[in-house]
């Protein structure tokens, strides 16, 4: 097996051919542990043994693409499972089980698939698609805020911490549920402050500035960092952790292949802990 | 063998990367118009509106003429006392919250006509919730008149 240079060291450069292969293999070894860890959550309380056979199957997948090797024969049988949950659900009714989320992981996951059988063209071809989808993601993720209008007095936010407990939770801990606190019996939601109204735009700006910057060369870190940033301060009310997952690797291939070689124990051990919180409590809510 | 296979995926994975990337740009604006026009679930269907209003709440009711009145034919009564009610009903109620005015009635509307043979049209009156500009909570309703049909029945938004 022939590992494409040192990852850690100085020589590959950030632009050579080897550093994209290098973020191919961490992105589809991330997305085996995304898409395994999800099919092992869904088949645990319909069977345990199947559950294993996912989690043993996820580990050797994840080796593989970091060896780059038949990565893309345990990643089927991943695919096959992950797909298997929409099994026997009425096409219109398709989309309730399907967040969005899951269609990208889906898409980049089944090109990684592709990509791993065919060439390094392709292989950097992948990265450059997943880079640009976290991109759109929050570009138009801010841009849909916008466009729908709920954001600028604060509206939504107001709705949310007055309808969503881990909302209400999440601005009473920054202490903040006071500039959003609306009148519920009058049905009118509303930041009552200058301050809830800044932090209401800040989120839909915040999307879409990190969005453009990682669309340009020049702000590409200062993008990926702040879109980092950005997803940490959103999850931590939203709580939609593999949602928060799939983009912060998404957002690793952006920055230098050291820091993403680094932060790959951590997106380790994210989707373990992840697992094991799930696994142990049924009745604790982790979010998808 | 393996090289032909190879080097057959190669190309097939440009166009399929540059399709994919052409419809991750084009979709949500596309998704953000059929959105409004149609009244679709925004959180669904990757447009990446999750978090611009609260999710559709909708509520589905049947009404019927008996005599001089209107009956309301609640969900409780649909799901006891008609044959077929609930599972339409839920249907129904679920694909409206998805697919908004793209979801037909005709399913429930079959399944209430097929109770009462007598009845020549029924109304369903769907009621959503949504938010205004302003941020107020409000109720939007639509109301189909189905009649009854050679075949299945005919459903029309009034």
């Amino acid at each position: 097996v022939r590992l494409v240079g040192d990852p850690l060291g100085s020589s590959i450069r950030d632009d050579d051919v080897a550093a994209d292969e290098w973020r191919f293999r961490l992105l589809q070894a991330g997305l085996t542990l995304h898409i395994g860890a999800s099919s092992a959550l869904w088949l645990w309380p319909r069977s345990h043994v199947w559950a294993g056979c996912v989690f043993i199957v996820m580990f050797l997948g994840c080796g593989a693409s970091i060896v780059g090797k038949y990565s893309w024969l345990p990643g089927l049988a991943l695919l096959a499972v992950s797909l298997s949950e929409y099994v026997g659900v009425p096409i219109a009714l398709l989309p309730v089980e399907l967040a969005n989320h899951n269609l990208v992981e889906h898409c980049v996951y089944g090109m990684t698939l592709l990509a791993a059988a065919g060439d390094a063209q392709g292989r950097a071809a992948v990265v450059s698609a997943a880079r640009t989808t976290v991109a759109v993601v929050l570009f138009y993720a801010g841009c849909q805020k916008a466009w729908y209008g709920h954001y600028f007095d604060g509206q939504y936010l107001a709705w949310l911490n007055s309808h969503e407990p881990r909302f209400h939770e999440f601005f009473r801990l920054i202490g903040l549920d006071a500039h959003f606190t609306s009148d519920r019996s009058a049905l009118q939601f509303k930041a009552t402050s200058a301050t809830g109204v800044l932090l209401s735009n800040a989120a839909w700006l915040g999307e879409i500035t990190c969005g453009l910057l990682l669309l340009s060369r020049r702000w590409v870190e200062v993008g990926a960092v702040g879109g980092l940033l950005l997803l940490v301060a959103i999850q931590m009310a939203a709580r939609e952790l593999f949602f928060a997952g799939l983009v912060a690797q998404l957002l690793l291939l952006f920055l230098p292949l050291r820091t993403a070689v680094a932060a790959t124990p951590l997106v380790g051990s994210f989707y373990l802990l992840l697992l094991a919180a799930r696994m142990s409590s049924n009745g604790l809510e982790f979010g998808r | 063998m393996t090289t032909t296979w190879r080097s057959q995926i190669a190309p097939k994975l440009q166009v399929l990367l540059m399709a994919y990337t052409c419809a991750i740009w084009i979709w949500p604006p596309i998704h953000f118009v059929a959105s409004r026009a149609w009244k679709l679930n925004p959180w669904k269907f990757g447009g990446w509106a999750m978090y611009t209003q609260p999710v559709p709440d909708v509520r589905v009711n049947v009404s019927r003429d008996a005599g001089r009145a209107t009956q309301t034919l609640t969900p409780e009564y649909l799901y006891l006392g008609v044959p077929g009610g609930a599972e339409a009903h839920v249907l129904y109620s679920k694909t409206r919250e998805l697919w908004g005015r793209l979801a037909s009635p005709v399913g429930l509307a079959n399944a209430v006509l097929s109770h009462f043979p007598d009845q020549p049209a029924i109304r369903i009156t769907v009621r959503t919730r949504g938010m205004d500009q302003d941020g107020r909570s409000h109720m939007e309703t639509d109301v189909y008149l189905c009649q009854r049909a050679d075949g299945s029945p005919a459903c029309q938004r009034e």
